[in-house]
């Protein structure tokens, strides 16, 4: 007999009402929809036995009927469905199963559920094909965002950044970028990347996209893959406004500390020396001793004993304090959506901090005259105090060499006479809290990007788009060391003082002129055809002033300074032209082959040879609708791809076709150690070390990518899988030549690379009982084969490093190798050391070492839900790969590293060690031991090829935990929705046994191609905060 | 559209020079490396210097141990790719606009660098080398072939001298465009060139060198020391003064002994020019070495450099000058020429002399400090055989090069063994009695040049060097 069934369907994740559910009797016509309030009424015919609920945007879930009057049922939301839009190349919303080329997208939960600063770092572990590695731990620290390996030699390998369909800088200037002075490993500043710049919680969602295909009509710039930030909107807002509040508080503290010996402490060959700065001395004994230097008569005194947290004491809490305010609207005819955004970061150095404000609007309308008309626009202020790096000014690097029994806190008064300048216990070394008192880098960058675009409708197939975008920014920069002037041992550190000011202007204006039409062609086939142009310049201007020496340390100006300024000027101009088309022909619902083609021409490249053309093909067919097997199997969908593209890149890179003369400067890589033209009042232009070449052309790279998109059992079960192959040709290099030929390098089209590799992503709901609880889990991996198949001349090019430990391209190795002085070995690998010593010698030649590249890498998402309730759980790891640890060289050569108790600091022959007879090939064993007297000598010399590691490394990347409030208690406040948050990130770090020393994600050399460099940066750290949301 | 997009010209760098907007460049490119890396090594291995016991920055040079990379491309980069190409841009300007004394100069200058260059390295890359992108793989030439190309380049370029010409103004900042000085400096040059060839080329050196005193060559002569002078300014600073006295703070290079107990034996006035008394410790005041390497060894003391006696005014001031060929050593080359039988005029005895005496002008020391000197045993020109004159010649020469000339000073000890007192550094890590021969080839040539002749050992000595 027939009966009725009430009930309630609400949404899994807030438990409201959800309106317009349909509500259908399995197998049957019988159906009806829920209320305004999510209620529905049903009757059962007597066949019924189960009821299908199913509403757009969430997952259609069945449940038996039996003998229930009442069924309540909770929807999750489906991120999967089948009719996703993703936003694809010049902002055009695609539905994602008709796309012949690879995209993951990013939701705006994801992305803020962990609280962090950078949108880039909140993407780590998440999509497969993307390399994402923040550089270190310092407020404001930069991220490299790879896709699919490094395609170009030395230009950029980054991702292109898009923000509502208009590109946007992603520029990392660090301090020597700006300067014109040559790299100083003594003064490196991460000072960020300009993806920082966005808040995180004005994205809606983030679209990855990962081929050139995909990315094709960007032109020169696609070949790296594409970041598609949408911002939100007001589009789906309710016709009232809608207030957000976010607020979140975040701690952090030190990821990994290094591990220290705790058994010698302050001294040198063994016996105490109350000046060193090494931990070479005799054996702790517990013993009160005196230490530092007699002030006024007075010592302090301290047992003789290991203190195994004074490294740790000196680090911070650092914090983040992050609050957004946004206001949204909507009506028929347009909406709003607006905010304000406040971070505030301390770091876990002492006095370091990185703030940031962001104002954002971004408004739409229809107008009735078939105008429509968006307009974005944010202005972000940002700034910084930054760790320094290097070997010169990073605190760090100082005190990860302190004496095991000095304790660090007590040199932070600097009032307390011991600690002054004059009296600090060590003259190889400053007193770190002087160092962060009185050596500070600071910026402040003001910034507007935004686009207007307008929109005509002929009629409903034809379009005509008009978008603008400009984004500028000026960066601010003050670098300052106060004047250091003691007398006594101290002296060996006394400094002129220094400062400097650094102006950066940016500005990228990009005009598009699209026109789009649509057309069913027959009831089978449909057109949709777009083709439009693009006008892009990107102009620079750098401006650097900088006194070597102060009047005093009162105040910090280009005025306090004795003697003359140093300054340089930079600027630069590139222009583009392009005109694109693309045509996309649908047939049945089922196959689609998007063909697309781009024209540019290039300021940058021979004015009678500046013109190229980029063609792109792809294809997309969903086997489970074409042979209709959707329905009649678990198979929802089985879409192919395959897609082929040649995209170009190096349209970036000004001046590059002319030879000419620069001003003279001579260096021997020492800081401020120069000769700078003019020379005593007389100018000198020197013949530049770079020879032009007038016949340049643009890199290509050539793509092809085949991939499946398959969705079993409701989607409850999906893969996504892509393997490509890409092969970049005739990349722009500036090849290095042999300095006999009167110049060191030239810019040619000299070199191939290929990179191959597979993305797998794999999701499904293990999980999902009648109660709402739901388990989601998606797993990504990526592998990607680099290779260096061509290079100008079989000859490696230097990326940067170290001189004695640098990171090369070579031919026949993955991109970036290591190439480092290293010790002898015999024909048998065994080490050659000194008869007299037995010590290691040096080998003349340096050794190769593969690769900064890991093997592979992925990430594990796990989702629960139950109700109001969310918790998920980021993992991912990185396999493979070699990082220089200059923590390691120091803590040895400082005798802080656990490896210098080897034999307990007695004599000790290096295993496996030989002599080499005379100047013969025989080598016999050797029988030398180091002594204490050499064993310093022996830790402290090790050649930089000892000093390199594997950076492998598992991480806790991500948990966080949301509670939203029932609506039931909402209802009772004026809140619309109340949402309570845990979060946590980077909260373990697993590495291989070897490494005892750092963090492998960190680099010390900023975002750039040169990875791979622990060069006593800050350390990077795990956070952990709680935040509420609240709407109004 | 065109000129839209015509906008690649670099507003940053000027696109064309002139030889009197490059000359000095390339000047402050020899200078620096010669005042500076050279200035550093030199002086090590000629022991004028060593390495003080509280840090360790030039322990290598105590050792005798480089590595291809330390002298790339700022030493032999700088020199190629610098000095040297920014002298024959300099050169060929000259010779294409009929502007023949700047054509001279940059002749000069090739020559002088060249001779550097391979004096430090051997067989090098010569007639093949500055070719651009039409020659990337420089072919090495015997250091035999490049002497005697060097003189032939060297005639040519004196025989271009117009006294009549357009001459050079303040950017030859070496003469002021003075070509009578430039024409006695190349002679100088010659004359040097020839005499490094003494032992292993001697009739070529001795007929070479009648040949200029029959044609009356005139050399640098006192105050005619040619001179790269470095200014007190920002970034115009000596770069020995730089490296060592403002960025390292002072704290690794003290006197050797082995120069410093000679000084002190003839208590001879320049000692306070070359280094400065110790500002601490037991020696406070006074004049102290360290004995040649031993801080580099486990029998070090390890005391502050400030215990002893630092590199002195004559080269650790802000604006000491680097001297490419000193007036004195122009004087003791001829005396050693003279000497030889090979030159004639002036006695062997009183070029000598002078040699002294120019040393002690250029270091502002008094005329009488230096006849007094010239009284000491030892000091007082004894004559006698040949060798028994180079010896002392070539000791008194090595003295006057003390902190200044430091490459010279090891290249001359190279070719003659004198000072024969010098022995290796205890820290050395060659066999006992050896001494570094040469600088190992860098790096950018064993990957960028095919044509690189493979590795060549410290200890392998240069052609010229056959004398023990």
């Amino acid at each position: 007999q027939n009966r009725t069934i009430t009930g309630r369907v609400t949404d899994a994740t807030n438990g409201d009402g959800l309106p317009g559910v349909t509500v259908l009797v399995k197998g049957t016509q019988v159906g009806t929809a829920t209320d305004a309030t999510g209620n529905y009424t049903i009757n059962i015919p007597e066949n019924g036995t189960t009821l299908i609920f199913s509403f757009v945007g969430y997952t259609t879930t069945e449940r038996t009927i039996g003998n229930a009057t009442t069924l309540n049922v909770a929807l999750a939301t489906d991120a999967k469905q089948l009719g996703e839009v993703v936003v694809t190349a010049l902002g055009r919303e695609q539905e994602k199963r008709t796309l012949g080329y690879a995209t993951q997208e990013v939701g705006s939960e994801a992305l803020t559920q962990g609280r962090e600063r950078s949108v880039l770092n909140s993407l780590q572990g998440k999509v497969a094909g993307v390399n994402i590695q923040s550089q270190g731990g310092a407020p404001g620290s930069s991220t490299r965002v790879v896709i699919r390996g490094n395609k170009s030699f030395t230009g950029s390998n980054q991702a292109l950044f898009v923000v509502d369909g208009i590109p946007i800088d992603n520029g990392a200037i660090g301090a020597n970028d700006a300067t014109g002075l040559p790299d100083n490993l003594n003064n490196g500043v991460d000072v960020g990347n300009r993806a920082n710049d966005i808040n995180p919680d004005d994205i809606e969602s983030v679209n990855i996209l990962k081929g050139p295909a995909a990315a094709a009509l960007y032109g020169a710039r696609a070949a790296n893959g594409a970041i598609m930030i949408t911002t939100k909107s007001g589009k789906n807002a309710n016709k009232k406004a809608e207030i957000t509040v976010v607020s979140s508080y975040t701690v952090e503290d030190v990821l990994r500390y290094p591990t220290f010996q705790n058994s010698y402490g302050q001294g040198f060959f063994g016996v105490p020396d109350l000046l060193e700065n090494t931990s070479w001395g005799p054996k702790f004994d517990g013993v009160l001793r005196p230490w530092g230097h007699v002030v006024n008569n007075q010592q302090r005194i301290k047992p003789y004993a290991a203190l195994p947290d004074n490294v740790k004491e000196f680090f911070d809490y650092g914090s983040n304090f992050t609050n957004t305010l946004s206001l949204s609207g909507g009506a028929e005819k347009g909406n709003y959506y607006t905010s304000y955004s406040n971070t505030r970061q301390k770091g876990i150095t002492p006095g370091t901090e990185y703030h940031r404000n962001s104002l954002a609007f971004k408004g739409s309308t229809k107008l009735a005259n078939n105008f429509s008309s968006t307009a974005s626009l944010t202005y972000v202020k940002s700034g910084g105090d930054f760790a320094l790096t290097g070997q010169g000014n990073s605190v760090y690097d100082q005190i990860i060499q302190t004496p095991r029994d000095i304790p660090i806190l007590e040199l932070k008064d600097l009032t307390n006479p011991f600690n002054d300048e004059t009296n600090f216990y060590s003259p190889y070394t400053v007193n770190p809290y002087w160092v962060i008192a009185n050596r500070t880098y600071t910026n402040n960058v003001d910034r507007l990007f935004g686009n207007v675009t307008l929109g005509y409708k002929f009629n409903d197939n034809l379009n005509l788009t008009y978008r603008i975008g400009t984004d500028f920014y000026t960066d601010r920069r003050q670098q300052f060391w106060a004047i250091r002037d003691v007398e006594g041992p101290n002296a060996s550190t006394n400094d002129n003082g220094m400062y400097s000011e650094t102006q950066i202007y940016n500005r990228e204006i990009n005009s598009d002129l699209m026109l789009s039409y649509f057309r069913n062609l027959t009831t089978d086939l449909t057109m949709d055809i777009l083709v439009g142009s693009n006008v892009r310049q990107v102009s620079n201007e750098r401006l650097f002033a900088q006194a070597d020496a102060l009047a005093n340390n009162q105040f910090r100006s280009l005025s306090n300074i004795v003697g003359t300024p140093l300054a340089y000027s930079y600027r630069d101009k590139i222009r583009l032209l392009g005109v694109y088309g693309t045509a996309k022909f649908g047939f049945r619902d089922y196959a689609w082959l998007e063909l697309t083609g781009r024209n540019d021409w290039a300021s940058t490249l021979p004015i009678n040879n500046n013109s190229f053309f980029y063609p792109a093909v792809s294809l997309a067919f969903d086997a489970a609708t074409a042979f209709d097997f959707a329905s009649t199997t678990p198979i929802n969908v089985a879409k192919l791809r395959a897609n082929f593209a040649r995209v170009g890149n190096g349209g970036e890179l000004p001046y590059q076709t002319r030879s000419v003369f620069v001003s003279g400067n001579i260096s021997d890589g020492f800081q401020g150690t120069d000769l700078n033209f003019p020379f005593g009042g007389i100018p000198g232009f020197e013949v530049s070390n770079v020879v032009g070449n007038p016949n340049l052309r643009p890199e290509k790279t050539t793509s092809f990518e085949i991939g499946a998109d398959l969705r079993f059992f409701d989607q409850r079960f999906t893969i996504d899988a892509s393997y490509y192959d890409q092969r970049s040709q005739d990349l722009i290099v500036s090849v290095p030549i042999a300095y006999s030929t009167g110049f060191g390098s030239s810019v040619l089209n000299a070199g191939d690379m290929t990179n191959k590799g597979i993305e797998l992503v794999v999701g499904g709901t293990p999980v999902q009982v009648e109660n709402g609880f739901a388990w989601d889990i998606s797993v990504n991996f990526t592998k990607n084969n680099n290779l260096v198949t061509k290079t100008y001349n079989h000859s490696p090019i230097d990326l940067g490093g170290l001189s004695s430990a640098a990171l090369i391209i070579k031919e026949g190795e993955p991109y970036g190798v290591f190439q480092a002085d290293d010790v002898m070995r015999d024909p048998q690998g065994r080490i050659v050391v000194n008869p007299a010593t037995g010590r290691p010698r040096v080998a003349a030649e340096q050794s190769l070492i593969p690769t900064v590249t890991p093997d592979w890498q992925g990430g594990v998402v796990n989702t629960f839900r139950y109700k109001g309730a969310r918790l998920s759980v980021v993992v991912d790891t990185r396999q493979g790969g070699k990082m220089y640890s200059r923590t390691r060289a120091t803590q040895r050569f400082a005798g802080t590293a656990p490896e210098t108790l080897t034999n307990d600091r007695q004599p000790f022959i290096i295993p496996n060690s030989v002599v080499q007879v005379g100047n013969t090939n025989e080598y016999i064993e050797n029988t030398t031991p180091l002594t204490n007297d050499n064993l310093y000598d022996y830790w402290g010399n090790l050649p930089e090829a000892t000093n390199i590691i594997d950076a492998s490394f598992t991480k806790l990347r991500e948990v966080s935990f949301s509670y939203r409030l029932p609506t039931a208690i909402t209802q009772k406040t004026f809140f619309g929705n109340i949402e309570l948050g845990l979060s946590g990130r980077n909260l373990f770090l697993w590495t291989p046994d070897e490494n005892t020393y750092i963090d492998p994600e960190m680099n010390s050399f900023g975002n750039g191609n040169v990875q791979g460099f622990d060069y006593s940066g800050a350390p990077s750290t795990r956070t952990w905060g709680a935040n509420i949301r609240l709407t109004f | 559209c065109e000129n839209f997009l015509d906008i690649n010209q670099d507003p940053n760098n000027p696109s064309t020079s002139t030889p009197a907007l490059t000359l000095p460049a390339g000047f402050g490119e020899l200078g620096y490396v010669l005042g500076n890396q050279f200035q550093f090594l030199g002086n090590y291995f000629a022991q004028h210097w060593t390495q003080a016991g509280a840090a360790n920055q030039y322990c290598d040079l105590e050792l005798y141990q480089m590595t291809s990379s330390d002298y790339d491309d700022r030493v032999w980069g700088e020199l190629y790719a610098g000095a040297l190409n920014d002298f024959k841009y300099v050169a060929d300007q000259g010779n294409e606009n009929n502007n023949p004394n700047y054509a001279a100069i940059g002749e000069i200058m090739q020559v002088y660098t060249l001779q550097v260059i391979t004096d430090a390295w051997g067989d090098v890359p010569f007639t093949s080398a500055l070719q651009s992108l039409t020659n990337l793989t420089p072919e090495y030439q015997s250091q035999e072939e490049i002497y005697t190309g060097l003189i032939t380049m060297l005639d040519a370029a004196i025989a271009k001298i117009d006294d009549d010409a357009t001459v050079a103004g303040k950017d030859d900042i070496i003469f002021g465009g003075d070509m009578g000085l430039w024409r006695k400096f190349a002679n100088t040059l010659k004359l040097k060139l020839y005499l490094r060839q003494a032992y292993v080329k001697p009739q070529v050196a001795e007929a070479g060198i009648k040949a200029m005193y029959a044609a009356n060559a005139q050399f640098l002569e006192m105050g005619e020391t040619a001179a790269v002078a470095f200014v007190d300014q920002t970034q115009n600073r000596n770069p020995f003064f730089q490296t060592q006295v403002t960025f390292r703070g002072g704290v690794d290079v003290v006197a050797s002994n082995t120069a410093l107990e000679l000084l002190q034996s003839t208590n001879d006035a320049r000692i306070d020019k070359f280094y400065a008394p110790a500002q601490a410790g037991t020696n406070q005041g006074k004049f102290a070495g360290i004995d040649q390497g031993v801080e580099c060894t486990p029998a070090r003391q390890g005391l502050q450099a400030t215990n002893y006696s630092k590199p002195g005014p004559a080269v650790a001031s802000a604006n000491s000058a680097v001297p490419l060929i000193s007036a004195a050593e122009s004087y003791f080359l001829q005396a050693e020429a003279v000497a030889r039988g090979w030159g004639s005029g002036a006695t062997a005895a009183s070029l000598y002399e002078q040699g002294i005496r120019a040393s002690f002008d250029y270091l502002g020391e008094s005329a009488a400090d230096a006849t007094a000197l010239l009284q000491k045993p030892g000091v007082a020109y004894a004559g006698g055989a040949v060798e028994a004159q180079v010896n002392q010649i070539i000791t008194q020469k090595w003295l006057s090069f003390n902190g200044t000339q430091g490459f010279e000073a090891w290249t001359e000890y190279r070719r003659t063994g004198y000072p024969n007192f010098i022995q290796a550094s205890a820290a050395s890590n060659l066999e006992a009695g050896e001494l570094p021969k040469r600088i190992i080839y860098p790096n950018t040539e064993a990957t960028r040049n095919q044509n690189y002749p493979g590795l060549k050992e410290i200890d392998v000595p240069v052609w010229w060097d056959v004398k023990d």
